[in-house]
């Protein structure tokens, strides 16, 4: 049975991973993602899984990806300095194509930053995991709520493309409290059929052969091979775009100014969008709810003969979400951006002066 | 006729990369032959290494996955809690083990994983040519020690042994070298024991193997038992440490 619970927006999202089956996490305490690591300490036992107090970041993505190669629904969550300590291994996930789930509890700046939540990993995670150009998916909740329902299908879809899947969330989800319904209990498949698992050999199979970098196939050599397979890859990568990228549009009936954001700039807009439309404002908003694939379609679509302008909004200076909505909207639509940097949190009465400065 | 020796059948037909004379070939062979002794050659799984042995899941016939450079242990230790009744050796370099994957090679030791690490001491990186490694003599001349490796400058020597022995959980510690037949059984004994502490008790055994790089080292591989006989067992003494 399902329940209704009020519960952290980490805690929330941990006990839902464990509900999706995920029965290994291993993790290294940073905040915002130290509640984290600390519920799953007694909660993993709880349930019968292993949790691992990693010596690092490094060593925690690594042991996630050992227990894939064992055919367990594995996970880990860090957040900036921890994920930039963890990409190598992305990358031979990316390349090994390995299931796991990989939640990135966003704070605020380059380098050691600040412990407020932020957006600034968008570039990061969504352009290729670690070296090599890769990709995974991303999905970026706006409540805690989404966050629950996004992970306790995680792994479903990463065993389904075989591939990490990322869920962004920031400090301030991480840190907050809401009501939230969590799922019921499911069991995970058994997995030791999958080629990237290894041992438990049962009726005198082949040996599996399992390397981060496709070298091995029918193209005579390694080059050629890996050639071939990132092509495959990439055929994958463009049909997530078509069969998996998801959205939200919010209060767009008859918008003539549209808002797009994610995460936590989303959600604060939609208050923003709400009074707006008190004040009589034709304002909607479109979240992307997938960050990787992007919404490019959906974006390219807004029509200009409709939306009059533009407004992005997003937690992070440079900016970077920005740029990709230009790169898709139609140029004729005037376009500009409210962004705030260094952990502070974007301002729905800042958002509705940035909208009316573009009336 | 009676047999009295044959090619593991746990090895693959195809030959290995390995350069002639390289003591990596010996070590992967007597895996094969252990694992076929204790029966486990369907069950065993063997983690790949960075390093020379980076297609080391070609030339056996177990499931084989790799790691990143130097995090074998972290991985390992996923691997072994999620299927703890799957035998598993992590196949190591010096470089691997002991300088970039030191922090993990140690935490892993430290609670007791309960794999086998096999750590192949050729005292440089194999695979990138010849560099100094943590392993690497003082003295010795490597590429990127071109006048002889200065202690002040690189670091002493670093035994890793000895370290893993220091800590209470590991099972079994030892080092033993591959430079005579003597010691290839010797290190065969160790491999197998090894492997049957972690089936029957559970728990971490480390086995460090003496090697050879004859390329790297730019010598001769008939020399190379007399310069690790007289020079490198100096420094590295073989024997049990633990266990
Ligand atoms: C992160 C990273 N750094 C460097 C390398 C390059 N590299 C590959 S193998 C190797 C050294 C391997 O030496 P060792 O572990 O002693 O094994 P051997 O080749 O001697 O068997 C290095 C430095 C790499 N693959 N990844």
């Amino acid at each position: 049975m399902s329940e209704k619970v009020v519960k952290k927006g980490n805690e929330a999202l941990c006990e839902a991973a464990l509900r999706a089956g995920c029965r290994f996490f291993a993790g290294y305490p940073i905040t915002p993602q130290t509640t984290a690591t600390e519920y799953l300490s007694w909660r993993m036992k709880e349930v019968g899984g292993v949790f691992v107090q990693a010596e690092s970041e490094l060593a925690a993505i690594n042991m996630i990806a050992g227990s894939a190669h064992a055919g367990c629904r594995s996970m880990t969550a860090t957040s900036g300095p921890g994920l930039s300590l963890m990409t190598e291994t992305l990358s031979v996930m990316a390349g090994t194509r390995l299931p796991t789930v990989i939640v990135d509890i966003q704070r605020a700046g380059a380098g050691i930053g600040g412990i407020q939540g932020a957006q600034g990993d968008f570039y990061m995670v969504t352009k290729t995991l670690g070296h090599g150009g890769l990709q995974g998916l991303v999905y970026a909740p706006d409540t805690i709520q989404e966050s629950v329902d996004i992970i306790y299908e995680a792994w479903d879809i990463a065993e389904k493309y075989r591939t990490p899947v990322f869920i962004m969330t920031d400090g301030t989800m991480g840190q907050m409290m809401e009501a939230v319904e969590i799922p019921d209990f499911k069991d995970a498949p058994d997995l030791s059929d999958q080629p990237y698992v290894a041992g438990k050999r049962k009726d005198g199979r082949a040996k599996r052969l399992i390397t981060d970098s496709p070298w091995f196939g029918s193209k005579g050599n390694a080059n050629d091979n890996m050639e071939y397979f990132y092509a495959e890859y990439e055929k994958m990568y463009e049909s997530w775009e078509e069969n998996e990228v998801r959205y939200e549009e919010y209060m767009i009936d008859e918008a003539e100014y549209l808002i797009i954001a994610w995460g936590t700039s989303a959600r604060v807009a939609k208050t923003s969008v709400k009074h707006l439309r008190n004040q009589g404002i034709k304002v909607g908003l479109l979240r992307p709810i997938t960050l990787a694939p992007f919404p490019k379609k959906q974006i390219a679509a807004i029509d200009k003969n409709k939306i009059k302008a533009v407004l992005t909004v997003e937690m992070t200076i440079p900016s970077q979400f920005h740029h990709e909505v230009t790169r898709y909207l139609d140029k004729d639509i005037k376009v500009d951006t409210y962004r705030r940097g260094g952990g502070n949190m974007v301002l729905d009465e800042e958002i509705e002066e940035a909208v009316k400065k573009l009336m | 006729m009676e047999s009295v020796y044959q090619r593991s059948k746990a090895l693959s037909a195809a030959s290995t990369s390995f350069c002639p004379g390289c003591m990596h070939s010996t070590a992967v062979k007597l895996i094969c032959e252990v694992s076929e002794e204790l029966g486990i050659q369907d069950d065993l799984v063997i983690m790949a290494p960075i390093g020379c042995a980076v297609y080391l899941g070609v030339f056996v016939q177990f499931d084989s996955f790799g790691a990143p450079h130097g995090r074998p242990a972290a991985t390992g230790t996923g691997f072994k809690r999620s299927n703890p009744d799957v035998p598993l050796i992590l196949y190591q370099g010096d470089g691997d083990c002991a300088s970039i994957g030191i922090a993990e090679t140690l935490h892993a030791a430290n609670r007791g994983e309960g794999f086998t690490v096999i750590m192949i001491n050729n005292q440089v990186y194999g695979m990138t040519g010849g560099q100094a490694a943590p392993t690497t003599l003082p003295g010795q001349k490597t590429t990127t020690s071109q006048y002889g490796k200065i202690t002040e400058d690189m670091g002493d020597v670093i035994k890793l042994a000895e370290i893993i022995a220091s800590f209470n959980a590991p099972k079994y510690v030892t080092r033993q070298s591959l430079h005579t037949p003597k010691n290839i059984l010797a290190a065969k004994k160790a491999i197998k024991k090894a492997l049957e502490i972690q089936i029957n008790e559970g728990g971490y055994s480390y086995v460090e193997l003496m090697s050879s790089c004859p390329t790297n080292w730019k010598m001769d591989p008939k020399d190379t038992p007399k310069y690790m006989e007289e020079v490198v067992l100096k420094e590295f003494p073989v024997g049990d440490l633990k266990g």
